[in-house]
């Protein structure tokens, strides 16, 4: 007996993957002698930026076709582009948790093996041909996660957070795996591209579409879609900040990533209602997330629903994934990762050493006592509300152009009129930071490593912002993406 | 053709339901103090059952289950080695090397050492 | 090259200014050269060569500006008074001077991106963008009520914009042009059925009309400029700010003309309400700035009269009125400036006779008054001449209610050099000083060389304008009576 299809190794694609697992596991041994967790985070690090180097290098060798296991694990450029996303994110989440962890008492070493583990999930999730490597990159990516949001130990909030977290976690996990094998039953097959296949023409396209509805709930809530995004105020509010710097942007990347490619392969080939009701929810999400972040007066939990409402733009960019959809995601997730990731670590350096005093108040008069924080958190909010010349704003323009290409015109105004709000309350910090003086001596915690961070997160902004054309013209792939079929 | 998995799920469960409820309807009935109390493993039970136990425990049983599950999947492995031995070795030597890290940072923690 | 020397050169520069900020000897020269070296640029403008590059392919987006046309009058206008607002601010702006004078060249920049771009999606760009620097400077250096100014500014212009982003999007899909470029554009949005044009250009309305300003979407207007820092260098920039008519020029109306003359009605009749309406503002107003405000409002409802009688001579008009206001307008809210140095205060109540004490101020107010209310020989005189011109070939009515503004404004514009200058003298003022004679100088040369040299800068503007004439042409025949407005009629 042979294995057809599984013995088929090709090592470029499974380098990144391969080097954050050997990565985390020399970080968990390393951190049993180190002293406190810088060594650790210094190994971790490496192992990223080494992930990165194998990424990148795959990304420009040109073999977009490239797979391994027989399309169980895809090395096309959405993949891989999105592999450099999470990396990317990971890397700024070690640097923002470089002083801060020490700095809260949270330094035990065992926390960047698991973010590492946690991004290796993303990674499969980025990478998957086939629903059980998704399953598996999904619950790879969950479990280190859920003991991460419970990482300030005797902390009420945080273990809330941590509980709630895995609950409902979970409970998606449970859903994903239904939906999958619904979609086994009706079509006997696992890979994207075969389960498309037989579902042409058949008559099993009812279960197929009741699975699929599962498996959008499931993905939808690791992505916090409305309604499946109640989790995610309060993890956001009661986990470390520097967990959510990781959290909001790999996981989100993570989720997306899978969605994009179960939206572009097996969605049309299931019954339209499905479309129809992932409108709904894109629709629920943008107005959701918009209006519910524009009550908030604490800034995590405002970022927390902002994270929400980028959601809803990233599902209009999944309703036109055969439009472009596909590639402005993927953009719109490069410029979210970091413009995300550079928020929170400001965030982390104005707050207390808690994570408490996140108010707006608290950023009143930032323009005058850190001015260089202040421009960095004002650009990112510019960007964040889609003002032009930043990242923010090519993304918010490429997944509306697709949304229109796609038909979904009323959709595109929706996203439009609620970015209009969205604008109001990342304005509403930059009118704190510079037109009101400040009620009380900012924090004077400085971190090299959160510095070189934000930017990081700055210039990236700003780039794909300036200078969008190369990035994007890289990630439109077009009928490549379904390297699945 | 699955009428028979079907039938076997039938037959079991009006096996265990009959087991019950005829051993219910003719067995001898008579209580005692001894026979009404709690009891384990044949030792009379003392105090209540909601204690709190030393988290101890917890850990040793994660590392049961680390070898558990190790011996889980050596038996397909074994059965299809010669399918493709090298690939087999090597996948095996792999999830070998990757539990002994579990286990080596197990020891390093102090799990197995009672104090 | 010329072109994006224009925008990068005011760019750079902020950035230097905001480097040398600890040192104000080096923070002045810096944005002074720049500011001068991009005049010369503005005025090599004419006959450069269009820039065009890639910029976002996937999306059929280049980055294309070019420096001919009107964008050459009204990018001359900006820069020369980008002189004047600069010397004030480096002098007059107490704290964080050199964060003032890199704002107003970082909205320099974006203006002069405004009226270059030759691509709808970067000329969408530099139109969001440069809000930014106009919100900063309103919030960071303005007055009390900033807050509240802030808040109402960002809330018309940017709910404004966002429905002109989707126009712009959906535009190109519709249409099916091969890229964002005018010239792709224009070739074949004209034969958009007239429904889906109307649509498109209400969505784009919304964003040029609350830029414009028109009535009933004119209140930041008033607000900002009453709020902007008392030097008045922020409000030359506020004034510039009223690029909306520039918009309906060189995009609105010659990419969707069926559209344009549909809804053109509605917004003629607005825009004439808006000059009148402005025009009685003024008269009413007892603030110094509100009035200003007010009085330029009127101007953009004459330019708007301009625009959408939609005849060659009145969009030749309307945008050299726009150029020339921004002399004028921007001049008047200096001397303003000036006033407030002396007296503190901007009730026109409390000032009188200060001809007297300061005769050169008085006499560069009256010029910059005389020019402001379109004294022929002056700078606002034939671009408001040529609006109104034009407008009464199409449509005598509103053109006739636009009229009545301009003999308004000779009342108020006499009026207030009777307030400020005239009468009794109970507090001496200092006369003008040096700096402030440099200040002026650009100003009262604007205002004779806008006055004076219009045919060589309408010629240039026509060739513009008269693009925007046969797009109208194209599609002259009357819509279908009994449609109905559904958008998807493309499909």
């Amino acid at each position: 007996m042979s294995f057809p299809g599984v013995l088929d190794i090709d090592w470029n694609v499974m380098a990144p993957a391969v080097s954050l697992l050997i990565t985390a596991i020399v970080a968990l041994v390393f951190g049993l002698s180190a002293r406190d967790s810088r060594g650790p985070a210094a190994v971790a690090l490496i192992g990223v930026l080494t992930a990165g180097i194998f990424a990148v290098a795959h990304l420009f060798s040109g073999n977009e076709s490239a797979a391994s296991f027989g399309l169980r694990y895809l090395g096309d450029v959405p993949a891989t582009a999105l592999t450099l996303v999470i990396l990317l994110g990971t890397a700024m989440a070690i640097l923002v948790s470089w002083d801060q962890l020490e700095r809260g008492g949270m330094g035990q070493p065992e926390y960047y093996p698991l973010m590492l583990l946690s991004a290796l999930g993303a990674v499969v999730m980025a990478s998957a041909g086939d629903l059980i490597t998704l399953i598996l990159g999904l619950e790879i990516m969950s479990l280190p996660a859920y003991a991460l949001s419970a990482w300030r130990t005797r902390d009420r909030q945080s273990e809330e957070a941590g509980m709630k977290y895995f609950l409902l976690g979970a409970f998606g996990s449970a859903m994903l795996i239904y939906g999958t094998a619904l979609l086994y039953g009706a079509s006997g097959s696992f890979v994207y591209g075969a389960v498309a296949a037989a579902l042409q023409g058949g008559n099993l396209t009812l279960l197929a579409t009741a699975g699929g509805a599962l498996v959008l709930a499931g993905l939808g809530f690791k992505a916090a879609l409305a309604p499946f995004h109640q989790w995610a105020p309060d993890v956001y509010t009661g986990a470390p900040t520097v967990v959510v710097t990781f959290m909001s942007v790999v996981i989100k990347v993570g989720a997306f990533a899978a969605l994009l490619r179960i939206a572009a392969t097996v969605f049309p080939a299931l019954q339209p209602w499905l479309l129809t009701a992932l409108a709904v929810i894109v629709a629920l999400t943008l107005v959701v997330g918009n209006f519910t972040a524009l009550m908030q007066r604490g800034l995590k939990r405002m970022l927390a629903y902002s994270s929400v409402a980028h959601a809803g733009y990233l599902g209009l960019a999944l309703l036109a994934a055969n439009h472009g959809g596909v590639a402005a995601a993927a953009f719109y997730l490069s410029v979210y990762a970091l413009m995300n990731a550079g928020a929170f670590a400001v965030l982390t350096l104005v707050t207390d050493a808690s994570d408490h005093g996140d108010d707006l108040e608290r950023f009143a008069g930032l323009g005058r006592t850190r001015p260089g924080l202040a421009a960095a958190m004002a650009v990112f909010m510019l960007s964040l509300g889609g003002i032009p010349l930043l990242g923010g704003f090519t993304g918010k323009v490429l997944v509306f152009q697709a949304t229109i290409d796609a038909g979904h015109v009323w959709l595109a105004v929706l996203g439009i009129a609620t970015s209009v709000v969205a604008l109001f309350y990342y304005f509403r910090v930059i009118a704190y930071m510079y037109f009101r003086e400040s009620s009380h001596a900012p924090h004077t915690f400085r971190s090299t490593p959160a510095r070189v961070a934000i930017a990081v997160a700055l210039v990236g902004t700003v780039l794909l912002g300036i200078l969008p054309g190369w990035w994007h013209t890289l990630l439109s792939v077009g009928p490549r993406f379904l390297a699945g079929y | 053709m699955y009428l028979e998995v079907l039938m076997m799920f039938l037959a079991a469960g009006l096996i265990a339901a009959a087991a019950l409820v005829v051993g219910g309807l003719l067995g001898p009935k008579k209580p005692g103090e001894v026979k009404l109390s709690a009891y384990e493993s044949g030792v009379p039970a003392v105090g209540s059952a909601r204690e709190r136990f030393p988290v101890h425990f917890y850990l040793v049983a994660m590392v049961f289950i680390i070898f558990d599950l190790e011996t889980a999947f050596f038996y397909p492995l074994a059965v299809k080695f010669q399918a493709a031995p090298q690939f087999l070795f090597a996948n095996a030597v792999i999830f070998v090397a990757i539990l002994a890290v579990g286990y080596v940072y197990l020891l390093r923690k102090g799990v197995l050492n009672w104090k | 090259m010329t072109a994006v020397l224009t925008i990068l050169v005011p760019l750079v520069t902020a950035a230097l200014v905001l480097l040398l900020r600890n040192s104000v000897l080096l923070a002045r020269l810096a944005a002074m050269a720049g500011a001068v070296a991009t005049l010369v640029l503005a005025v090599l403008l004419p006959g450069s060569r269009p820039f065009s590059a890639e910029w976002l392919p996937g999306l059929g987006v280049s980055f294309s500006v070019d420096g001919n046309g009107a964008a050459s009058v009204l990018v001359f206008a900006v820069t020369l008074m980008m002189i004047p607002a600069l010397l004030v601010a480096l002098t007059r702006v107490e704290k964080g001077a050199a964060g003032f004078a890199a704002l107003l060249l970082a909205a320099e920049a974006g203006l002069a991106g405004i009226f270059m771009a030759r691509d709808l999606i970067v000329f969408y760009v530099f139109w969001e963008a440069t809000l930014v620097p106009g919100l900063l400077l309103l919030g960071l250096y303005g007055g009390e009520k900033r807050r509240e100014a802030t808040t109402k500014y960002l809330v018309y212009a940017v709910t404004g914009s966002f429905f002109m982003l989707v126009s712009i999007l959906a535009l190109k899909t519709l249409s099916g042009a091969a890229s964002f470029d005018v010239i792709d554009l224009m070739l074949v949005t004209p034969d958009l059925p007239v429904v889906t044009q109307t649509w498109l250009f209400i969505g784009l309305a919304l964003g040029m009309a609350v830029k414009l300003p028109i009535w009933p979407l004119h209140s930041w207007l008033i607000d900002l400029n009453e709020q902007n820092h008392p030097s008045g260098a922020a409000d030359v920039l506020g004034s510039l700010y009223k690029v909306g008519a520039f918009g309906f020029f060189a995009w609105g109306i010659p990419l969707l003309p069926a559209g344009a003359s549909r809804v053109g009605p509605v917004l003629l009749a607005l825009a004439a309400v808006t000059a009148l309406y402005g025009a009685f503002g003024a008269i009413g107003s007892t603030h110094l700035k509100r009035f200003l405000a007010y009085g330029s409002l009127s101007h953009m409802g004459i330019i708007g009269v301009g625009i959408f009688g939609m005849h060659l001579a009145g969009l030749n008009g309307a945008m050299y009125f726009l150029a020339a206001q921004m002399v004028s307008t921007g001049g008047l809210f200096l001397v303003g400036g000036m006033l407030y140095h002396r007296r503190r205060t901007f009730d026109l109540r409390e000032y009188g006779g200060v001809a007297r004490s300061a005769p050169a101020l008085a006499a560069l107010g009256l010029l910059t008054i005389f020019a402001f209310i379109g004294v022929p020989g002056l700078s606002n005189f034939p671009g408001e001449f040529m609006s109104l011109l034009g407008a009464f070939k199409n449509a005598p009515w509103p053109a006739a209610v636009a009229t009545l503004a301009v003999i308004a404004a000779g009342v108020y514009g006499v009026n207030l050099y009777q307030r400020v200058f005239q009468g009794p003298s109970d507090v001496p003022v200092k006369d003008l000083d040096g700096l402030e004679m440099y200040v002026l100088l650009p100003v009262v040369v604007g205002v004779l060389w806008f006055g004076v040299m219009a045919a060589p800068q309408l010629r240039r503007i026509e060739a513009q304008s008269q693009l925007t004439a046969l797009q109208l042409e194209r599609v002259a025949a009357p819509p279908m009576p009994g449609e109905t407005l559904t958008l998807g009629g493309a499909e």
